[in-house]
């Protein structure tokens, strides 16, 4: 994905109506300069929605800084994207207290897909990281439990199905997308 | 035979049960490692992952109409749950406002939803603790609600009431009236079900300290819904973060999250039945202030590039769509976070310490979905060689079969 492409996807919200999220935005933006970067960071124009974009290496220090200064528990899901060059991991929490859902995510090189998990700091990430792992093949390093959790026990090495260019080998996604009935010389 | 004089202290060795994926005893496919001692459960590992359906890659190449239908068949229970999820994150995509009425009747088929799904885990835990004439009363008086989304939808289990911009059918006054009526018989039956769950000893001995989910560990391993509730964990989000008509119910200040602090199956149970009495009260409150209107709004199918994060309380928990959407009319990345997923990581933790006779109360105490769970990628796969093989094939070669028999 180009550049420009990842600008338009970012609404901004405007300054009205959305006032705690912008407080909330402005403090941690404060608190933790240069461990979030500014472009990818913003308050969505949905209510109650802010998404911060952190450097992999410091996505320890943010998770741990959001749960000792914004009493975070609620861990909602990890989502993984596909964005041609990286690859990103998407951590949704919500806050309970100012009632704002954050988005934290990393985004990791294709070829070398690490960053250090943080199933440890909060345990309701057992079973995503590990999807994660299967499906985009993103490895967070340090997973407490790695171990098979989506996929068949016998799925081939290296393969990663929800990558966008996984080539689909026995050729699965083409045959689902038939339309109408086959003639029967397709079968 | 040797005697002794002191008495011996057998120490029961410890056995590994695996229950499932393939069990009489579920009827979904999940694998429970449970590791006893004597009767005593020590450890649990949860497995899932044995139905994989592909439906996140499935619809990256289908438009987001296309998509709306597939979402619904994620799971039978929840079918108005992920489809109006997901036509509230491609309305919100494409930020188009939908009208009052729509919302409202959104919302009313969530509810009347979360009323028939309620009554079903309710029937399930009767006869999971061996009370199974509960469980019959409630199945039967369960049909009441089923008949309701009937008569609303023109379907018992896949609704189809949502499309993106609002609802396809609208609700008539002799419809009104009829549900109104329904919704009566709900709450007296449901009011009966409260006394039996909560005074019934058969019940009640069952559930009273049994599968212990502390606070903490709740909040820790982030469990949802009625789970996270019966543990009073806070986390509702209807009144959290509320969504369409939600906004109006909470406003009224009529209705209140249902906790309990008793951390145990009692507690989810209580969580449970007094949530389906609230439920029907919100049904009513939004049919005699169902606004007059239109029920839906156009929507261009391509929606600009955005990305929403649409959360909504299921009756098992928080359902999360996160909808990437890229100027085109199909999704660029569609996750669905289904409650039960968030449930298994607790799940090992309150199977710990209890008698294993309890485990399948426990089990069916956080109401598992498995299609909540297993829904990334379709494989059918043998040994080394892997072979798929798609349902058209499958079909065409079972007739082959059985014609080869003739």
């Amino acid at each position: 994905m180009t550049e420009t492409e990842s600008v338009t996807e970012h609404h901004m919200a405007p300054e009205e109506e959305h006032e705690e999220e912008y407080a909330l935005f402005r403090q941690v933006m404060a608190d933790l300069e240069g461990d979030v970067l500014i472009e990818g960071s913003y308050v969505h124009k949905q209510p109650r929605r802010l998404f911060f974009q952190v450097l992999p290496d410091k996505l320890r220090d943010v998770v741990q800084y959001f749960m000792t200064t914004h009493d975070m528990w609620q861990a909602s899901t990890l989502s993984g994207r596909d964005l041609g060059d990286d690859l990103q991991a998407n951590y949704h929490f919500f806050l309970n207290d100012q009632k704002i859902a954050i988005t934290l995510r990393v985004n990791v090189p294709r070829n070398k897909p690490e960053y250090s998990s943080i199933t440890d700091l909060m345990p309701a990430f057992e079973f995503v990281e590990n999807e994660l792992r299967e499906l985009f093949g993103v490895i967070p390093v340090g997973h407490p439990k790695p171990r098979r959790c989506e996929l068949p026990e016998n799925w081939p090495k290296n393969e990663y199905p929800m990558r966008k260019d996984w080539a689909d080998p026995r050729g699965l996604m083409q045959r689902s997308k038939t339309t109408g009935p086959k003639k029967p010389e397709e079968y | 035979m040797t005697e002794s004089d002191e008495p011996r202290i057998v120490i029961p060795p410890r056995v590994t049960i695996p229950i499932g994926p393939q069990h009489p005893a579920l009827k979904e496919p999940g694998m429970f490692k449970l590791t006893v001692e004597g009767e005593r459960i020590i450890d649990a590992e949860v497995n899932i992952g044995y139905n994989h359906r592909s439906i996140e890659k499935i619809a990256e190449g289908r438009t987001f109409l296309q998509v709306l239908y597939l979402a619904e068949r994620i799971c039978g229970i929840c079918s108005a749950t992920h489809n109006g999820t997901l036509a509230q994150a491609v309305e919100a995509a494409a930020e188009v406002e939908i009208p009052e009425r729509a919302k409202f009747i959104r919302t009313l088929t969530w509810e009347l939803e979360r009323i028939h799904s309620h009554i079903l885990w309710l029937g399930v835990a009767f006869h999971e603790v061996g009370f199974d004439t509960a469980f019959m009363y409630s199945w039967r008086d369960r049909e009441v609600v089923m008949d309701l989304l009937e008569t609303l939808s023109g379907n018992r289990v896949n609704y189809a009431m949502n499309t993106i911009g609002g609802v396809r059918r609208d609700v008539t006054d002799s419809l009104k009236e009829t549900l109104l009526k329904g919704l009566d018989k709900l709450e007296e039956r449901m009011k009966y079900y409260r006394d039996v769950a909560i005074y019934e000893k058969t019940f009640w001995n069952r559930v009273d300290g049994v599968g212990v989910l502390p606070n903490k560990i709740a909040k820790s391993h982030g469990a949802v819904g009625p789970t996270g509730r019966g543990s009073n964990v806070p986390t509702d989000v209807r009144f959290n973060d509320p969504t369409q008509a939600y906004v109006h119910l909470r406003d009224s200040g009529e209705f209140e999250m249902v906790l309990s602090d008793r951390e145990d199956v009692a507690g989810r149970a209580i969580v449970r039945v007094v949530e389906t009495i609230e439920a029907v009260r919100m049904c009513r409150w939004l049919l005699h202030n169902l606004p007059d209107g239109p029920i839906r709004e156009r929507v261009r199918p391509r929606i600009q590039p955005n990305e929403v994060l649409a959360r909504y309380e299921a009756p098992r928990g928080e359902v999360i769509h996160y909808l990437v959407t890229n100027g085109s009319d199909k999704p660029e990345r569609w996750k669905v976070r289904a409650p039960t997923h968030a449930n298994w990581v607790s799940m090992a933790y309150t199977l710990r310490g209890g008698y294993l006779a309890d485990a399948p109360i426990i089990l069916a105490a956080i109401d598992p979905c498995f299609s909540c769970t297993d829904r990334v990628v379709l494989v059918d796969a043998e040994d080394e060689t892997i072979q798929l093989k798609p349902l058209d094939v499958l079909r065409a070669e079972s007739n082959k079969w059985y014609e080869s028999r003739t």
